[in-house]
């Protein structure tokens, strides 16, 4: 009898030990501590520990603490669609009837092998992506949408041909005014088509690219495979994923993603009023903005050094600034900037804090080169676009 | 009785070790690496669930609903822009379904939790995308790189328990990345 309590009691707490080893492990292993570590994962390849906002489409956020090293890797990176990726597109591309088509207002239309557009000259930018609705969740009153919080973003090298290259060939008619992309999502039910443009002039800046590859490897299916527009500085659905068609256009695009998607009011508005859509105007770059990466939200830390550090970008300007609060922003103190730096990507920033015990919210604000600042409300509208209030987090100190 | 203890005799082997082998077998194929999270979230129960299940989800998952926490009067927008776009929903079910989500789904709930993908799998299936795969398609310089280093050096800093130690690995992670 006692033997076999004993056996059941030595299996119980055998069973307890291996439960609870893998929350140990990842303990041990500091991974991610927000959120639901202690459940089970959801297994998507080539996708690591990213906040699931919806699996179907695929809507993945990165969580704040991996934006630590100033390329973000493709594992961790945010994934946006707003509908279904491509299920028919071959991975075959050499032998696949898959083409980018380049026309419209142009001398010459005519279409590309992905063998043909990968001969063209190779160039490179390293760009902070940012989805228009990063920080939705935190607007209030809310409003509906993927309600992401800080971490819809991250910085990559994209690589590819330049897009004026190609559009320089197809030869521009005068008419030609601005560029709209169209990928291969798949449409469900009567949803209108992800297809957006561009002006031409952005088309034609020498960093705007039909990108192949990311970090120095060819794009993943999440992340647009074969190609993507790459439209540095300016939010994430300005550079259309899974590219196939290139149209130049005498006007800007008319369809849902540019009106009424992805437009902010002219000037301000209370929640509740109605906007015209004469009185909106397009989303193009990014806000000056900035994220703490750690501590993160309800940490406890041991009093002493601790390094305050995160990430500021300001789409298509520089980064001037980053000051740090520990006081709930009554005094403001210089954070250092990560040596790392090019036109679209973000900084780094570091603030070595000497931390005494006590409760503590701590701020970070950012300012750009040509003088805007983070606000310490963002300004409230209707769809929750470009969020970039100061940014805080809540800590305890031991 | 559990209370009861007996004095366990030393033995070669401890009797605890069958037991324990046992528990290690099953607990393990349960434990959460053996399986992992149901990908996609079920509605939550009330008399529209299957309608909305129907209506809803043949196009998107569960989890763009629950994450939303909008008034009625947004939840009777979001609806009529879906039955636009194709959704199939009744005439007779509309205000029923507008009264479920917002119900469920109204501005004084607690925020939803989302679940996280699996941690540590990072790697890519071997089967590449072929025009990937092709060395003439590469990139010259640093194919993959990037990601390999910054990887490791996450991998590194989170490895490293002691504070002091991980200070100095942040400023070097600061430093180098």
């Amino acid at each position: 009898m006692s033997s076999r309590r004993n056996f059941l009691k030595q299996m119980f707490g055998g069973a307890l030990a291996v439960g609870a080893a893998p929350s140990l492990v990842a303990r041990a292993l500091a991974l991610p501590q927000s959120g639901s570590t202690e459940k089970p994962g959801i297994d998507m390849p080539g996708e690591d520990g990213l906040i699931v906002r919806s699996f179907r489409f695929v809507d993945l956020e990165t969580p704040v603490e991996y934006f630590n090293t100033w390329l973000t890797p493709v594992p961790h990176f945010f994934v946006r669609n707003h509908m279904h990726e491509p299920s028919e597109l071959s991975a075959d591309l050499i032998n696949s009837d898959w083409r980018l088509t380049v026309g419209g207002e142009v001398d010459k239309p005519f279409g590309l092998t992905f063998s043909e557009l990968s001969k063209l000259e190779m160039h490179s930018v390293v760009n902070t992506l940012e989805c228009a609705g990063n920080g939705r969740s935190l607007h209030r009153p809310q409003v509906p949408g993927i309600q992401w919080g800080k971490g819809a973003m991250g910085t990559a090298r994209f690589s590819g041909p330049r897009l004026r290259d190609v559009l320089q060939r197809a030869g521009i008619k005068p008419t030609g005014k601005h560029v709209m992309f169209r990928g291969l999502d798949e449409v469900p039910g009567k949803v209108p088509p992800f297809i957006r443009s561009i002006p031409i002039e952005k088309a034609l800046d020498s960093d705007t690219l039909i990108a192949t590859h990311m970090n120095g490897a060819a794009l993943t299916k999440h992340h647009g495979f074969p190609a993507r527009a790459l439209v540095p500085g300016w939010i994430g659905a300005a550079s259309c994923k899974s590219l196939t068609d290139i149209t130049v256009l005498d006007a800007e695009f008319v369809g849902n993603f540019m009106s009424p998607g992805y437009r902010m009011p002219n000037q301000p508005i209370k929640p509740g009023d109605a906007v015209k859509p004469e009185d909106t105007h397009p989303l193009t770059a990014l806000n000056v903005k900035s994220v703490i990466a750690g501590p993160i939200e309800g940490a406890r830390v041991k009093a002493g050094k601790v390094a305050v550090h995160g990430a500021a970008w300001a789409g298509e300007n520089n980064i001037a600034k980053v000051e740090v609060s520990t006081d709930g922003g009554t005094s403001w103190n210089a954070a250092g900037l990560g040596h790392d730096e090019a036109r679209y990507a973000w900084r780094l920033w570091n603030y070595a804090w000497t931390a005494r015990s006590g409760d503590y919210t701590i701020l970070s604000r950012a300012t750009d080169s040509e003088g805007r600042t983070q606000p310490a409300t963002a300004l409230w509208n209707p769809s929750g676009y470009l969020y970039n209030a100061v940014d805080q987090v809540k800590i305890h100190v031991a | 009785m559990w209370h009861e203890r007996k004095p366990v005799a030393k033995r070669g082997r401890p009797d605890w070790f069958p037991a324990a082998g046992i528990a290690v077998v099953v607990v393990g194929a349960l434990s959460p690496w053996a399986f992992a999270q149901k990908p996609t979230a079920d509605l939550p129960p009330g008399p529209m669930q299957a309608k909305a299940t129907t209506s809803c989800l043949e196009c998107h998952e569960a989890r763009i609903i629950l994450q939303q926490r909008l008034s009625k009067a947004a939840w009777t927008k979001e609806v009529d822009k879906m039955v636009k776009w194709g959704a199939v929903v009744d005439t007779n079910d509309r205000d029923a379904l507008i009264d479920y989500l917002s119900l469920n789904f109204g501005t004084d709930q607690a925020a939803y939790v989302p679940p996280r993908t699996s941690v540590g799998k990072t790697a890519v299936k071997k089967r590449r995308w072929r025009g990937a795969g092709d060395p003439s398609l590469r990139l010259k310089s640093g194919s993959g790189r990037d990601d390999a280093a910054t990887l490791l050096v996450c991998r590194l800093c989170s490895l490293c328990r002691l504070r002091s130690l991980r200070s100095l690995f942040l400023l070097l992670r600061f430093s180098l990345c």
